[in-house]
């Protein structure tokens, strides 16, 4: 291995600790999720309660689940379902996608209330 | 045609099967990983092994029609997916001619390419989709990178030997 390419892939190990330190550090449970697609917010939902629910939005059409405080989708039409593998996401780091429809279910909001909410 | 020329004819022809039989392979593993189409990259062994035992016009011969294929078997031809695959596929070779450059080993080019391929996708879903979802996942798309690069390499370090024989 050649000097230049030992520089690099120090710096990328080193890059990738530092984001993955960021990433650890500011990742924190919280209870709004927000469901879009193609960069349209179509519901916010509120984690504290239970639902099973279907959203519809054009030819895109799914089914999520909140329970626990975490979200997941249950039903959604696209070739590898790997959004519904994933399962269930309640940190504001966690993203549910589904690249083939666009669609984005992140988690956001700050939880201070909610954690001390948890400790009563 | 000479005999030669035959012969790499139906190399590059098995090579690119076999990437497509593998990135196949790849979508029915389970998701190990939390990356939305995370992959570990096993078509790229095929580019890699095409660049080293011919050229790199070759390598990009190989890798463009491995992901069209790809997607007309996977039927994601045309959609958003392809595009991002394309992308990737795209900045992957454009950082493969950087490590022929810099004459990087086949380790430090395999990580350069794997890191191609997750840029690229990167930059397509950042400018059509969302920028933050990319941010989110950088950590893991670098990591990522180094460790399956690293591992693709080896395989391709493994392989180069017996299948250089092959063409003599």
């Amino acid at each position: 291995m050649k000097k230049n390419e030992i520089v690099f892939l120090l710096v990328l190990a080193v890059l990738s600790g530092l984001l993955l330190l960021f990433f650890l550090l500011t990742n924190n449970a919280s209870t709004k999720a927000i469901i879009s697609i193609d960069n349209q917010e179509i519901a916010t939902l509120d984690l504290n309660k239970n639902i099973i629910k279907t959203f519809t939005d054009g030819h895109v059409s799914l089914k999520v689940e909140v329970k626990n405080k975490s979200i997941r989708i249950i039903e959604i039409d696209c070739p590898n379902h790997l959004c519904v593998k994933q399962g269930f996401i309640q940190t504001t780091k966690e993203k549910i996608v589904c690249l083939p429809n666009k669609v984005i279910i992140s988690i956001e909001g700050k939880n201070n209330e909610e954690n001390l909410d948890g400790v009563q | 045609m000479n005999k030669q020329n035959i012969k790499k004819l139906v190399f590059l022809g098995l090579i690119i099967s076999i990437s497509l039989i593998l990135s196949y392979l790849e979508v029915l593993l389970p998701p190990f990983i939390p990356i939305p189409f995370f992959k570990i990259g096993l078509a790229q062994i095929g580019v890699l092994i095409t660049w080293i035992l011919f050229s790199y016009k070759d390598a990009v011969l190989v890798s463009l029609s491995k992901t069209i294929l790809a997607s007309l078997l996977l039927g994601t031809f045309f959609t958003y997916v392809f595009f991002i695959s394309l992308g990737g596929a795209l900045v992957s070779l454009i950082f493969l001619f950087l490590g022929t450059k810099l004459k990087f080993s086949i380790y430090g080019i395999s990580i350069l390419s794997a890191l191609g391929h997750n840029l690229g996708q990167s930059l397509i879903i950042g400018l059509t989709l969302s920028w933050s979802l990319v941010l989110v996942y950088s950590p893991f798309i670098l990591l990522s990178s180094l460790f399956f690069g690293f591992f693709i390499g080896y395989i391709v370090n493994l392989l180069k030997k017996p299948l250089s024989k092959l063409i003599k």
